[in-house]
């Protein structure tokens, strides 16, 4: 820390007063930044945690954590995702108005009208399938790395939560066009919360305690989406989620670094580390001895700032892991803004409360769940969704076995039992829908089959069941809950990819079964 | 350690003035915030009333199927009277489309017999029928908040 200059007084205080005027570029810089030039190791932590916002990373970061095919950067894009996301989202509400009067208009102006708004309205959505996209296979990277172990059971739950909001501002974000699409997509989505009734008409307790129409009215303030619906909407997007999810963000950062930074296996070989640098500057620390070095008590124990770079392969993070992170959210930048010059986000016509949109298609990453709901509204939008998320949720505290952290599949097994799993999982689904597709399901057969049989017993919850036998006859079978893990993960996943595919290509009006979207009626 | 904290005795003035802050704050918190919890759910739902007119009887001969657009209902007239199916799918709200014998519902498919009742698809209850009445004018009113049994018209 260098000392303010102590500054020989002219004498006078006008002298004084203007010596001090010299200075003032200097000394408001040193004010600001208290560390010197990041030259040694110990400036570039303090650079790192004398900072608000980068306070959160750790100083240092094992070498193995810089491999790229490690992480892919994932969890980084998701957050430069969020931070596109948001900028471009503030610009959009300078003009963007939330009323049902005015809102469609507004967005025709925000396309036609105002300089650039098409280009920041596209980066905008393409960034919400960008975050989406990154999130999720953040998470299975975390899962098949099995980086929630060790410490990292709570971290797995917070990234949960961000798995949850992000969909969660996908959604509002939705309605905000207050196009066909969006009022559709949104009835559909938000009767959903109201399809407890399914279970509770069945048991004849609407009457009594109807939690379905209570989460609805809380939802969407009103019997039907209109004005009330678009305001809280509105709030949720713009103010609620992202304030929540800025904060969740901060911790999910902050525990990867209190958790001892990323995972990584307990050997780390010289060939993993390959064209990574190494700490070239822990010499130089050693040499630099003459500073004062009580504000590194907190980094450092002793009087002396060490930092030889043994026992744990670490380096500093500034710069070797930012450049990186940086390098990450820049590719995310540009794919969105590369892939917003040639596709524009689509406005369909003005919402007609009247006339539903045929298909009336969620956004893409619901669309696996239109597919279950299209079985029944309650175990397609509540229950599986519950299950899948509680599920996961409980990964981290069933399977803990402390090894197989840090590598790809854990090991051969691994990977056979991931390959495996998700042929059977193709098959499964694929069975499934080819046999609801050609064959209807059981109201079909017995027309006078109680409603409450068709919530339980549907194609979804036969999948969910196939896939909960398949894995507890592979931990029988291998012994091993972590394998049991992985083929139910690889089983969801696969999944979740298969009915997102089906319902995006081959669901057509009526929600009808089509070879090929061209083939609609009236095209 | 223990003498320490029999010097700091509780008089009991001294209980009551704090324990009674204490239990107000408390009691006015908790107040405040159960009613703040109920703001969000409003208590007058804003929308339509649920009562329109149709028009005379004599507007219906036996036969008569029409739509009502704005309030997604379905007016029907056969030799036994007049009816009103609602046209909202009790799946997930989409509007259903009438076809030559039944209804179609676009957004998960759901089918529905022109009596209102599901042939297949993922709706778990039957359209609802709403009561018809007539005013002392002589107009047919349709009654949305009132729900009747499927089967029950408006008799000529
Ligand atoms: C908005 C969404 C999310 C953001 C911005 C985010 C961000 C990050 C970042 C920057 C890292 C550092 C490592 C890396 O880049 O891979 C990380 C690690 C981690 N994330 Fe996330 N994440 C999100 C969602 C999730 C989800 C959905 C999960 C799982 C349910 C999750 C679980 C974890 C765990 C356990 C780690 C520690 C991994 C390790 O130690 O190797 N995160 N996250
Ligand atoms: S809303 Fe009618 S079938 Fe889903």
């Amino acid at each position: 820390m260098k000392q303010e200059r102590e500054t020989s007084a002219p004498g006078s205080a006008i002298g004084q007063y203007l010596s001090n005027l010299k200075q003032l570029p200097g000394n408001l810089r040193r004010s600001m930044i208290r560390h010197g030039a990041a030259e040694t190791s110990r400036a570039r932590a303090q650079a790192v945690f004398s900072n608000i916002f980068l306070h959160v990373h750790s100083v240092k970061v094992h070498r193995f954590s810089l491999r790229w095919s490690y992480t892919f950067g994932l969890g980084v894009m998701s957050a430069g995702a969020f931070f596109i996301l948001s900028l471009t989202g503030l610009l959009l509400m300078l003009y963007y108005e939330p009323s049902t009067q005015n809102a469609y208009s507004s967005m025709k102006d925000i396309i036609y009208i105002v300089p650039s708004g098409r280009l920041v309205r596209n980066v905008h959505r393409w960034g919400a399938h960008i975050m989406v996209i990154c999130v999720f296979l953040h998470m299975a990277r975390v899962f098949y790395t099995g980086s929630y172990k060790r410490g990292r059971e709570f971290n797995w739950l917070v990234g949960l939560v961000l798995l949850v909001l992000t969909l969660a501002l996908s959604f509002t974000g939705y309605l905000l066009p207050w196009d066909q699409l969006a009022y559709w997509a949104v009835t559909i989505g938000t009767n959903i919360a109201s399809s407890p009734q399914e279970v509770t008409d069945a048991l004849g307790l609407t009457d009594q305690i109807d939690v379905g129409a209570l989460m609805r009215h809380l939802l969407i303030g009103s019997d039907q989406i209109g004005n009330n619906a678009l305001v809280r909407f509105y709030f949720l997007h713009c103010i609620f989620l992202p304030m929540l999810l800025v904060m969740f963000v901060a911790v999910h950062i902050w525990r990867v670094r209190k958790d001892g930074g990323l995972s990584r296996p307990d050997d780390i070989g010289p060939e993993l580390l390959e064209g990574i640098p190494k700490d070239a500057m822990a010499e130089k620390t050693f040499a630099q001895k003459s500073v004062k070095t009580y504000s590194l008590v907190a980094v450092v124990k002793g009087s002396h700032p060490e930092n030889s770079g043994a026992p744990e392969d670490t380096i500093d993070a500034m710069p070797h892991a930012f450049v990186r992170e940086f390098a990450a959210f820049m590719l995310i930048l540009a794919v969105a803004v590369v892939l917003s010059y040639f596709s524009d986000a689509p406005l369909k016509e003005p919402a007609n409360p009247s006339v539903p949109e045929n298909p009336a298609k969620a956004p893409w990453y619901f669309l696996g769940l239109q597919e279950l709901v299209g079985y029944s509204a309650f175990m397609g939008g509540i229950g599986i969704p519950t299950i899948a998320l509680i599920g996961l949720g409980l990964i981290p505290y069933l399977d803990r076995d402390r090894n197989g952290i840090g590598i790809w599949f854990e090991n051969q097994q691994g990977r056979s039992v991931a390959f495996v799993s998700s042929i059977f999982s193709f098959v499964t689904c694929v069975a499934i829908l080819a046999l609801t597709v050609n064959f209807g399901w059981l109201r079909n057969w017995y027309p006078d089959v109680p409603q409450i049989v068709i919530t339980f017993v549907n194609p979804g919850t036969l999948l969910v069941g196939v896939f909960a036998a398949w894995s507890l006859l592979t931990i029988k079978k291998f012994d091993s809950i972590r394998i049991g893990a992985i083929a139910l993960f690889t089983c969801f996943f696969v999944a979740f990819i298969i009915l997102t595919y089906f319902a995006t290509v081959h669901r057509g009006p009526n929600w009808q079964f089509y070879w090929w979207p061209s083939l609609w009626p009236g095209h | 350690m223990s003498a320490k904290l029999t010097n700091e005795e509780i008089t009991r003035r001294g209980f009551l003035g704090w324990g009674f802050a204490v239990l107000a704050g408390m009691v006015s918190f908790a107040i405040f915030v159960l009613s703040t919890l109920r703001m969000p759910l409003p208590s007058l739902l804003p929308g339509k009333s649920g009562r329109f007119r149709i028009g005379r009887k004599a507007d219906f001969p036996p036969g008569t199927a029409r739509y009502f657009e704005e309030e997604q209902t379905y007016v029907f007239a056969d030799t036994d009277g007049v009816f009103a199916i609602s046209a909202v799918c009790t799946h997930l709200g989409c509007i259903v489309g009438k076809e030559e014998r039944q209804f179609v519902c676009p957004c998960h498919g759901s089918y529905y017999d022109l009596s209102g009742k599901v042939k297949s698809g993922p709706a778990p209850k039957n359209l609802q029928w709403f009561k018809i009445v007539k005013t002392p004018g002589g107009r047919l009113v349709v009654e949305r908040s009132k729900r009747v049994a499927p089967g029950t018209k408006y008799l000529v």
